[in-house]
């Protein structure tokens, strides 16, 4: 079996345009970019399932009918592609809408784990040990007594929280200035404008 | 034996749902539980003693030789009796200390199915399930011992603890895989009975040491148990200091007597037991807590257990054996003990407390008796135990040379410190002057204390039946010659020489430093590591993913891309794959078809216009339509051009608010390097497509469809029987996406709307119940369009007609749901742009939520119902009926699949429509639709934002 190269080419340079669009920050170019690559794939789908032929249809001779498989996945592809299509519009649009354009802003915490990394900290999830250690208790070493004396012990797993160590609220201005988190996008994070 | 692991992880699942119900009392159901099952296999001791080996099998997966299958040995029995006889004791303790307005119901749950995975733990023989039952105590210690998650230093010490004991439980699993690979058995009596000697197989057993290490709180791995302390005390005492921790040991007791010829064998447990024992007996001198000095003379009496073991002769086995059972009894008593008294006074403190022998003198007895059973005084287990261990380093000097010297010393010092912190701990809190006043509590708490002191005392005469039911593990060690009996008189011997050194040693370091009440000062250097090492790894991860996960979206794509051309194109490359054999074309139409397609494509990239790049983009949809007609695939074709309609239209509703132009012109270098990507991705695809049909070695599946959709398909459009029979899965994930994406449409459009009901759609509120043949829908005459409306009123029945045949003919003919349901699709569009939002309510007044949702069920149940007569899964069946006139009436079942499709697809179109169509509309109307800025290639947010 010998493929076709015009289509080969053809599925070719859509993905090549779908590519260049797809790596831009706009959502719109995005989606672009995506459909017309789903084009060029779903051709070369027919590429590597052999030659043209005759429809897939019982009637036809057996063997000058079109593969019907390929065809099946690519029917699928097609109206997913009009789904997730759809979706992206919609959300396109909605950043019109809330913003006043659609381009994809770098993720904040990326940029706040970024930052994080450029000024040597730790994660924010990282623990670091308020002490020796050997003091953790149950009960942070001392219980709370019952006013009246009770035959049923104290609890000590639920009733005290322990209050947030002081190294946790310590760590964590040090990076997230208020407002930094939701308002302003990093400043440095759009190079490729 | 596999009777009560199920009982008591069934318990586990039923104690938890009770605990609202029973209060604290839900304790007795596991307790209850355990203590009947260690009846039972109490009356197994003659059994076991006469070499005999229980074993139950059930097969889980034959096929990789991994079995659940239980054996009950002499080694196993005694864990077997700690786990279900300690454990259950300190259940019956549980009962009394918890209080019920606090407990929360996850404890009863958590304790009881540690018991069970600690049962399964040590009586499976098969190593992986070992394995699992191994990682299930870690979890559920884990989870203990973060039990209160307000607290962070709690947090921190369960997961100091599970970080720890995984990476022991992670390096035993791959010895177990590496042992496997040697002897091509799991079983862990078959491994032992023909041991491997291999380097490997050294190499193997290495690894597993080191989980069996890391779990017993060896030296590097011990700080990880003092920490564990923040657990509450029964916690503490069954899994830190009867049961869990005792897993290691056991490990290792069961792997001697195939291993303990290792030339490293017995130096290395030795001299690490040795470590363990001392650092951990001084650092508990020097505790303030008692729990924790409990916790840290915990460590020291593992150390002392695999200093014993790690001896490697039968003696020694049977010396460890015997302080096993008694560390378990005693520590759990003193940990119980510590319960009551923290109960009583409220403190733990050594400073706060004293005296209390006055006041509680029960718990005090309770107390002295097990300490001194730690610190070896006759005639208690600990003595019996300590004096078979001394002896046992001597037993054998022949074929232990100077490390029998070692260990005798090692275990001297140890005792003599052990001596001084149980005084530290006894004198402190029951003698010298009052402490912290004592309140009222249950005496059922002290209960549990009692029973295993009195086993304290009553297992210490009973030295011969303790020697014959350990003999058949004892006599499986290959070193030493005849253990002696166990007794509490062997007369004077360098063991009890030593034994009363110890004690005026012990008692002498105790009046020098016990009676200290500084600060704990100093870290263990092992700790300060372990945290110096997870900051490390945090900070690499910190630094790694701040190089890496930049954020930003063009970047992550360009790794991926780049990837994609480094790695699969030059595998293309180096392939030879570039010398396929292609032709040029397959027909003239086609070349013509596929110049239109690249040069729209070219210029729909390279456009900076909306409008047009879109229009652009529809050339080369439709253009890949006539593709696909001319390779012989009418049913793409025409999906194909439906979809490329559809999504025009939609296309168009939206791009009324945006502006002209694209937001954001890339630079011009980066625009290059785009171009050059796009290129090499494209190219790459090309080639890789061209050679996969080269590259075939099968033949392929498809070639049978051609029969069988007709056979079992009852179908003649082959592409349409995949879709709704051969490949009906893949088609309901798809309609799933569809679904979801619709779904998502509509959200993003009535985002604040609690429904998307046709309802909120309604122009005026005499609007769609006024059914006239032309009724200009839209307020302003201006945009009306009567010779539209006209064609639309025409129209709409035919291409529903259109739509219906589609489907209805699906099966033999180029159509099906998916075309049929776009050409409807298409026909609700068309109204909506003759008539506005009043006519699309019109067409369909009810929420497209219920076409997806019917459409999907009709999906589904057309693939189970055939379960129901027996068939399978997507079975199809052919009914036909004879009528008169007609003719024969044939029905194949998929063809409800179909249908659930098509109304999917409507849906589908619907929501998309309704959204993009009269909701963009609607945004417009209430002034929260984006303002396009003439001039600009941004425009105005909506309202909404502003408000």
């Amino acid at each position: 079996m010998t493929p076709s190269l015009v289509l080969a080419i053809a599925g070719g340079a859509l993905i090549a345009a779908g590519v260049y669009m797809l790596l831009e920050r706009s959502l719109m170019r995005i989606l672009l970019g995506v459909m017309l690559a789903g084009n060029g794939v779903n051709l070369l789908f027919l590429v590597a399932a052999g030659p043209a032929g005759l429809a897939p249809i019982i009637g036809e001779p057996r063997d000058e009918i079109a593969d019907p498989l390929p065809q099946a996945m690519v029917l699928t592809a097609i109206v997913i592609a009009l789904a997730t299509s759809a979706f992206l519009l919609a959300m396109s649009y909605r950043s019109f809408q809330l913003e006043g354009h659609d381009e994809v802003a770098d993720d904040v915490e990326d940029s706040i784990v970024r930052r994080r990394a450029q000024a040597d900290l730790s994660s924010e999830a990282h623990v670091e040990p308020t002490s020796g250690g050997d003091d953790d208790t149950e009960s942070g070493g001392r219980l709370v007594l019952d006013e009246e004396g009770d035959d049923e012990p104290e609890p000590t797993e639920t009733a005290q929280g322990e209050e947030p160590g002081e190294a946790e609220v310590a760590r964590r201005p040090e990076v997230r200035e208020p407002g930094e988190r939701l308002g302003e996008r990093p400043g440095d994070g759009q190079g490729d404008r | 034996m596999l009777l009560t692991v199920t009982i008591l992880a069934a318990l586990a699942v039923v104690a938890s749902a009770l605990s609202g119900v029973l209060g604290r009392h839900v304790f007795l159901l596991p307790a209850a539980a355990s203590l009947a099952a260690a009846v039972w296999f109490g009356l197994q001791a003659p059994l076991v003693a006469s070499g005999q080996v229980l074993q139950e099998r059930v097969e889980w997966m034959p096929s990789l030789g991994i079995a659940i299958d239980l054996r009950l040995g002499a080694l196993q029995w005694v864990l077997a009796m700690v786990v279900l006889g300690v454990g259950g004791l300190i259940f019956v303790y549980c009962a009394w200390y918890f209080k019920t307005k606090s407990l929360a119901a996850r404890t009863v749950g958590l304790l009881t199915a540690f018991a069970a995975s600690m049962l399964l733990l040590v009586l499976s023989d098969d190593l992986i399930v070992l394995a699992v039952g191994w990682e299930l105590t870690t979890v559920f210690s884990y989870l203990l011992v973060g039990l209160n998650h307000r607290s962070a230093s709690n947090r921190r010490a369960a997961q100091t603890a599970l970080v720890v004991t995984t990476i022991g439980g992670l390096s035993m699993l791959t010895g177990i895989m590496m042992l496997e690979a040697e002897t091509g058995t799991f079983s862990l009596a078959a491994t032992v009975a023909d041991p491997p000697r291999t380097a490997m197989a050294a190499w193997a057993v290495a690894l597993v040491l080191v989980g069996a290490l890391s779990k017993s709180a060896i030296v590097p791995f011990q700080y990880w148990l003092p920490g564990a302390m923040a657990a509450p005390t029964p916690v503490s005492a069954f899994l830190h200091a009867a049961a869990m921790v005792k897993a290691g040991v056991f490990l290792v007791a069961a792997l001697t007597p195939a291993f303990v010829d290792l030339p490293w064998w017995r130096w290395t447990l030795v001299s690490l037991g040795i470590v363990t024992m001392l650092l951990g007996a001084i650092r508990a001198m020097r505790q303030l807590d008692i729990k924790v000095l409990l916790a840290h003379g915990t460590v020291s009496q593992l150390g002392l257990l695999i200093t014993t073991i790690g001896i490697g002769t039968q003696s020694a086995m049977q010396a460890g054996l015997t302080l096993l059972v008694a560390h378990a009894v005693f520590k759990a008593a003193l940990f119980m003990v510590i319960g009551v008294v923290d109960r009583s006074t409220g403190t733990r403190d050594l400073r706060e407390l004293g005296g209390l022998a006055r006041r509680m003198p029960v718990v005090a007895a309770a107390a002295i008796v097990s300490a001194a059973s730690m610190a070896g005084i006759p005639p208690l287990l600990g003595f019996l135990g300590k004096e078979a261990a001394l002896d046992a380093a001597l037993h054998d000097m022949g074929e232990l040379g100077g490390l029998g010297w070692v260990a005798f010393l090692g275990i001297a010092v140890g005792a003599a410190l052990t001596v001084a912190y149980s005084l530290r701990l006894v004198v402190g809190t029951f003698f010298g002057p009052e402490g912290a006043p004592v309140k009222r509590r249950s005496r059922m708490l002290v209960v549990a204390p009692v029973l295993l002191t009195a086993l304290t005392i009553g297992l210490a005469f009973l030295g011969k039946p303790i020697t014959a039911v350990l003999a058949p593990h004892v006599g499986a060690v290959p070193g030493g010659e005849e253990a002696p009996y166990l007794a509490l008189w062997h007369g004077i011997t360098p063991a009890l020489i030593a034994s009363v050194l110890a004690w005026i040693v012990g008692y002498a370091i105790h009046r020098a430093v016990g009676a200290r009440r500084t600060e704990v000062g100093g870290e263990d250097p092992f700790e300060t590591a372990y945290h110096a090492g997870m900051r490390g790894l945090d900070r690499l991860a910190v630094e790694v993913t701040g190089r890496i996960q930049t954020g930003s979206l063009p970047l992550h794509v360009t790794t991926i891309l780049l990837v994609l051309v480094a790695l699969p194109g030059s595998a293309l490359l180096l392939s030879g794959s570039l010398t396929t054999d292609v032709r040029l074309f397959d027909s003239a139409g086609q070349v013509v078809a596929a110049a239109v397609v690249v040069v729209a494509g070219f210029f729909a990239a390279t456009s900076r216009g909306r409008l047009k790049a879109f229009m652009l983009l529809g050339v080369v949809g439709y253009g890949v339509a006539l593709l696909f007609l001319l390779h012989g695939a009418p049913d793409l074709a025409l999906t194909q051009a439906l979809t490329e309609t559809v999504f025009l239209i939609v296309l168009v509703l939206v791009l009324r608010r945006l502006p002209k132009y694209f937001t954001n012109r890339p630079l011009r270098a980066a625009r290059w390097l785009r171009a050059l990507l796009g290129i090499a991705v494209g190219t790459i695809a090309a080639v890789a497509a061209l050679a996969a049909l080269q590259a075939r070695t099968a033949e392929p599946i498809s070639e049978l469809f051609y029969d069988y959709a007709y056979e079992f398909g009852f179908g003649q459009n082959i592409v349409n029987v995949t879709l709704v029979d051969t490949r009906a899965w893949d088609t309901l994930g798809e309609l799933s996406v569809v679904l979801a994406a619709a779904t998502g449409v509509a959200s993003l459009i009535f985002v604040r709307r609690p429904t998307r009901g046709a309802a909120v759609l309604r122009q005026s509120p005499d609007g769609p119940g006024r059914r006239t043949w032309l009724r200009g829908a839209f307020a302003d005459e201006a945009l009306a369009s009567p010779v539209l409306e006209m064609m639309t009123r025409l129209l709409f029945p035919v291409m529903m007609a259109v739509s219906i045949y589609l489907l209805a003919v699906g099966h033999y003919l180029p159509g099906g749901g998916f075309a049929g349901g776009l050409v409807a699709g298409i026909a609700l569009a068309v109204r909506y742009l003759a008539g506005g939002r009043d006519e699309l309510v019109e067409a369909v007044p009810f929420d497209a939520g219920k076409l997806l949702g019917v459409g999907m069920a009709l999906a589904v149940l057309s693939m189970v119902w055939p379960m129901l007569i027996g068939g399978r899964i997507g079975e199809s069946y052919k009914l036909a009926v004879e009528l008169p006139i007609i003719g024969e009436l044939s029905f194949v079942t998929t063809l409800i699949f179909d249908v659930g499709v098509w109304l999917i697809v409507v849906g589908a179109m619907l929501d998309f429509v309704r959204s993009l169509g009269a909701g963009v509309d609607l945004h417009g109307e209430q002034n929260v639709a984006p303002r396009p800025q003439y001039g600009s290639d941004r425009s105005l947010p909506g309202a909404e934002v502003r408000s």
